[in-house]
């Protein structure tokens, strides 16, 4: 045959054979895995950019370069020739007067370009409604926080002094996208155009002035002027990307796309054993077909490159139909959460459709060729000695072959050799260990036989002399029930870590500034108000100096010397217990107040203890206005960053402090249909600085929440994968079934005994199969756990019963629902169509 | 379609001297189709030799209707097996059709196979997924041959099942399934047709009514017919028979 008549015949023997559904179970195959890998691809690749989009609102641009001296054009010229879109500010402190009245304002001025990230959210009256804007104000205009026009008493439209300008207040100041979560930034916040500074004459040569560039554009040219910027940054400059600003976030996306590619891997996995399995049945359904071909005159290579044709003509349907669906799922998946997702969601790319359709290919042709290639060698000869079947494959090459197979799809797919690393040895160990612990089983039950009773001992037998099967079977189910529990697991624990991040009743509301004769009559409001508030902690400011007498300088490394508890005042506070979400780790707390002519007592936070090497124990010298103070290390505490309340690194004894100078701060939760009674609160304390958390909590929460459904969703997948491989593990052994059932049946057994047979036989290889799954997932979660997620893990005690039952129950019913053709389709039948 | 080149060494040099000997004498008689000379057929059984064909000699004519007769295990299906080139002697030589297939390779036995023999089997060997009109149409789609629907119509209609073109083999029965492999078996007009115990799962009247279908084509196309059975019936409408005892064949007379 030329290759043009084998084009055209091999269709056509496809089509034939694919009516009378010889296809079907591998197609199915097929479409799961292409469809879950293009689904999760994306999914993930939408949410993620959407999230990274979200993320970076929050540092306003993909890239932000901040400076204490001007920055030079250079950059701004660098980052032109990338295009990249940049936007500048400029922020200081300085007086804003209206009258009499005077306030210390941070001003920030704005280019045109301002913001390149998210919106800047303005009100038209105190407390009213937001509006999201994209730029700055105009020129001659000032927006401001609302406790600026509170202290000067003003109204919107009024006019304000800032240096030798006069601007008009014209909207008020919610919401900033790249303020960040700088919580202590005291004072409040105004905004002009950049235009307007040189007018004011505020900033010259010598005046403190914090200098940003934000950047945004394609990532590739981002990445390249991140690494410009590294190497031309002069000291007092600093790049700070999403990573570096937000921990929490990153870490929690870092995590899920972890987990997604995990899941998605692990679907891949099971559709390639469903593919496997089909691929090998579908190979051995055609040795007399072959073996005809052969007889009618077809050549080795006809053969050969007949079936290639029709593998690669599957691909192509499978990796379109795959495709297909799994555009259809992401789609479904965003139309779900729809809600939570901002308007101008990510367009999906190609990169996922492509690789979903070469993927196709890959799996197809990786897992059934070494079956397929055997169709080439089937003896022509066998249509007079039906018992000629080709050599059979070595077990190395197939088995080997397939290792190799799994292990570069996962490294393609995870990019993380420890990851796969740590699946293929827990695969490997639950795979020895399970294929040694069947054989010793299956050796008891033979020895056990006679004594099982007389009903139970056919389908036993059965088991028995089906047992190279049933062990691939028992495998098959085993590695499926272990895939899922992975899956299951590491969702649990994923999102319930999640969700308790954040509460629903975080407080959306910090209070600066209390004074100390304003505390009685603020907790007073409070508790009227009925508002839920947390305590009031006194702050004072402070700079460490010295650890036992010795100076900072000498004491830390040189690198430690720039965290920020040096480099800055701290906030110091003191409490008579524990604050909540703390957790004492080396020393006691105290025990009610210091007693005059004793050392303070002070407890460190964990983490900056050990940067700064301080133990229990240690003297520590602190700085506040004009004079040096001392306090002695008496614990150890591990403070919980992300609750969302005031945090410190430093917890005073009650008592000692007294006679510093000390504000009061509280956070609070607030219904936003509340937000009304902050006005009275501001009224009644016009000193007090009131911050709004709610953006922030919001933007974590959105994220959390996508990130959560985003997990959830790849069950489903994993689930359809788990579904095929039932069904190509059944499927391969039908026909031996129902030959053997018409067989038994003209021998004259009834059929509730084959339905006792047929319920030990699956059941028993559900409750195995079981076994091995939880023995696995345990094995993988507790790897996985350690080296990737660095979670603790508890290993999941009950899923060692429940798990292997229900698997019981579960392939028992599969198995009996799938094979009662046996029961219902009359010997006769059976046996005929089966003929030969 | 290009038969490939004898491959001269898969006989060993005893015997080449004998096949060149021979080769005058073949060449000269051109109605002669199937000539076998000394064939053996040596298989490995549990690591014993089993010699299943004895020095097996055998002429056939174009034309020409012959009957293999023998009781069951006498070997009658490997010497067929063996004159399609579907296996190889383990020493001797056979010729189909002008050329010496038992020194080709096995893709260029089956190229000669394609453009000149026919099948028909005990078990009938239809392919279960494909229609009776496919499964007839199957052996032109391997030669490449155009109107492959067309001619199987024609011949389906020809042995009586013009009413079953879209059946499946499992639709039809055991005498339908024969008449279906019959028609695949002439469809390509070839050569020689082989034909392994073609009733041997048919009951009397079903195997009559195949046979009579099987001679009636085989006139037709003036086919040469090489037809394998222990019934000595359908041996005795053969215009000659040769009898196959432990693997050793001989002339009969017919009777
Ligand atoms: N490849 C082989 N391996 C082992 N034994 C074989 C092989 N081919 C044929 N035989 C044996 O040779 C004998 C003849 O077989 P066969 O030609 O099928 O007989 P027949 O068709 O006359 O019934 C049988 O006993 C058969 O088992
Ligand atoms: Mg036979």
């Amino acid at each position: 045959m030329t290759l043009a008549q084998q084009l055209r015949f091999a269709p056509r023997l496809m089509w034939r054979e694919w009516k009378s559904g010889e296809f079907t179970v591998l197609l199915l195959a097929l479409i799961v895995a292409i469809a879950s890998h293009t689904a999760i691809g994306h999914f993930s690749d939408r949410i993620s950019r959407a999230m990274v989009t979200n993320a970076n609102n929050l540092i306003g641009g993909d890239l932000v370069f901040s400076s204490s001296r001007p920055i030079s054009a250079e950059v701004r010229q660098q980052a032109e020739q990338l295009g990249l879109k940049s936007a500048e500010t400029q922020r200081f402190m300085t007086v804003a007067s209206a009258g009499d009245e005077i306030v210390l304002v941070s001003v920030k001025s704005v280019s045109a370009e301002y913001p390149l990230k998210g919106a800047v959210r303005i009100t038209d009256e105190l407390f009213g409604p937001e509006k999201s804007v994209t730029s700055g104000p105009s020129r001659g205009n000032i927006w401001l926080e609302a406790r600026v026009l509170q202290t000067l008493q003003l109204e919107l439209g009024d006019k304000i002094q800032i240096g030798d300008s006069t601007f008009t207040a014209n909207r008020i100041l919610t919401y900033e996208p790249d303020r960040g979560n700088n919580f202590y930034s005291f004072n409040p916040r105004v905004m002009i155009a950049k235009e307007d500074l040189a007018a004011t004459n505020i900033v010259q040569p010598g005046s403190r002035v914090w200098y940003r560039q934000m950047f945004a554009g394609n990532s590739d040219a981002v990445e390249s002027l991140s690494e410009w910027l590294e190497n031309h940054a002069e000291p007092g400059q600093r790049i700070r990307n999403l990573d570096e600003d937000r921990p929490a976030v990153s870490e929690a996306l870092s995590k899920a796309k972890q987990y997604m590619g995990l899941a998605s891997l692990l679907a891949l996995l099971l559709a390639a054993v469903a593919i496997a399995n089909s691929g090998r049945h579908y190979s051995e359904r055609h040795y007399d077909t072959s073996a005809l071909l052969r007889c009618l005159g077809a050549q080795q290579n006809d053969i050969l490159r007949i079936y290639l044709i029709q593998l690669c003509l599957l691909a192509f349907i499978g990796g379109i139909l795959g495709n297909l669906a799994g555009w259809a799922a992401q789609g479904g998946l965003f139309m779900l959460i729809s809600d939570l997702l901002p308007e101008n969601l990510p367009s999906a790319t190609l990169t996922p459709a492509a690789s979903g359709m070469a993927l196709s290919f890959i799996v197809l042709l990786g897992f059934t060729l070494p079956s397929v290639l055997r169709l080439k060698s089937v003896s022509p000869l066998r249509v007079l000695r039906h018992d000629l079947s080709p050599y059979p494959l070595s077990a190395l090459l197939v088995y080997g072959g397939a290792a190799v197979m799994v292990m570069m799809l996962m490294w393609f797919y995870t990019g993380n050799i420890t990851l796969t690393l740590s699946i293929l040895i827990g695969s490997a160990i639950v795979i020895i260990i399970a294929m040694i612990g069947i054989r010793l089983l299956f050796a008891a039950i033979s020895w056990l036989l006679p004594s099982f009773p007389l009903r139970l001992r056919a389908g036993i037998r059965n088991f028995l002399r089906r047992r190279r099967e049933a062990v691939s079977q028992t495998m098959a189910f085993g590695l499926t029930i272990m895939a899922m529990l992975v899956v299951v697991f590491l969702r649990t624990e994923l999102v319930t870590t999640w969700q308790g991040t954040i509460p629903d009743d975080a407080p959306n509301h910090f209070v600066l500034n209390i004074q100390k004769d304003e505390t009685a009559d603020y907790e007073e409001f409070i508790q009227s108000k009925n508002i839920r508030a947390d305590q009031l902690y006194p702050v004072i400011r402070g700079r460490l100096t010295r650890v036992n007498d010795k100076p900072m300088v000498e004491h830390v490394s040189k690198e430690e010397r720039r965290h920020e508890s040096l480099s800055r005042e701290l906030n110091l506070t003191w409490s008579p217990t524990l604050p909540p979400d703390n957790k004492l780790l080396e020393g006691e707390w105290w025990d009610g107040e210091a007693t005059s002519g004793q050392i303070t007592k002070v407890s460190v936070e964990q983490q900056l203890a050990e940067r700064l090497a301080i133990g229990v124990g240690d003297r520590l010298t602190f700085f506040t206005g004009d004079r040096d103070w001392e306090a002695v290390v008496s614990s150890i505490r591990s403070v919980k960053w992300d609750n969302f309340n005031p945090n410190f690194y430093m917890v005073f004894q009650p008592g000692a402090l007294d006679d510093l100078p000390t504000t009061w701060i509280n956070s609070f939760y607030l219904e936003p249909t509340r937000k009304k009674q902050l006005v009275d609160m501001l009224k009644q304390f016009p000193s007090i600085t009131l911050l709004e958390m709610d953006a922030i909590l919001n933007q974590v929460k959105t994220i959390i929440t996508q990130v959560t459904l985003a997990i959830e969703s790849i069950l489903l997948f994993v689930l359809a994968a788990g579904f095929v491989v039932t069904l190509s593990a059944i499927q391969s052994s039908m026909n031996d079934r129902l030959r053997e059932g018409a067989l038994v049946r003209t021998l004259g057994a009834d059929r509730k005994l084959l339905k006792i047979n047929q319920w030990s036989e699956f059941a028993g290889m559900g409750f195995l199969s079981g076994l091995i799954g939880v023995a696995g997932a345990e094995i993988i979660v507790a790897q996985l756990y350690q080296r990737i997620f660095e979670l603790s893990y508890v290993p999941t005690w009950w899923a060692w019963l429940f798990v292997p039952l229900f698997s019981a129950l579960l392939v028992g019913l599969a198995g009996v629902i799938s094979s009662r053709k046996i029961l219902l389709q009359p010997p006769m039948q059976s046996l005929r169509t089966l003929r030969a | 379609m290009k038969p490939g080149k004898p491959n001269l060494q898969l006989v060993d040099a005893e015997n080449q001297a004998n096949i060149e000997s021979k080769e005058a004498a073949s060449s000269l008689d051109h109605h002669r189709i199937i000539q076998v000379d000394g064939v053996n057929r040596i298989v490995d059984v549990a690591g014993e030799p089993l010699q299943i064909l004895h020095e097996v000699d055998l002429r056939v004519s174009r034309g020409e209707t012959v009957a293999i007769v023998g009781s069951s295990g006498s070997g009658k299906s490997t010497l067929l097996g063996l004159l399609a080139g579907l296996d190889l002697p383990s020493s001797g030589k056979i010729e189909l059709a002008g050329e010496v297939i038992s020194a080709m390779d096995e893709d260029a036995r089956a190229a000669v196979r394609a453009s000149n023999v026919g099948f028909v089997f005990q078990s009938f060997q239809l392919l279960p997924n494909l229609t009776a009109a496919e499964n007839v149409a199957l052996p032109l789609e391997i030669l490449g041959k155009g109107e492959a629907t067309a001619l199987s119509a024609e011949i389906l209609k020809r042995v009586g099942l013009e009413e079953r073109q879209t059946h499946y083999p499992n639709q039809l029965s055991g005498g339908e399934q024969q008449r279906v492999a019959i028609a695949r078996a002439f469809v390509t007009k070839p050569a020689v047709l082989f034909a392994d115990e073609p009733t041997g799962n048919l009951d009397k009247n079903t195997g009559d009514l195949v046979a009579d279908l099987l001679f009636e084509l085989n006139a037709e196309n003036n086919t040469t017919l090489v037809l394998v059975t222990h019934d000595s019936g359908l041996a005795a409408r053969c215009d000659r028979q040769v009898g196959m005892e432990s693997g050793r064949l001989s002339e009969k007379i017919a009777s």
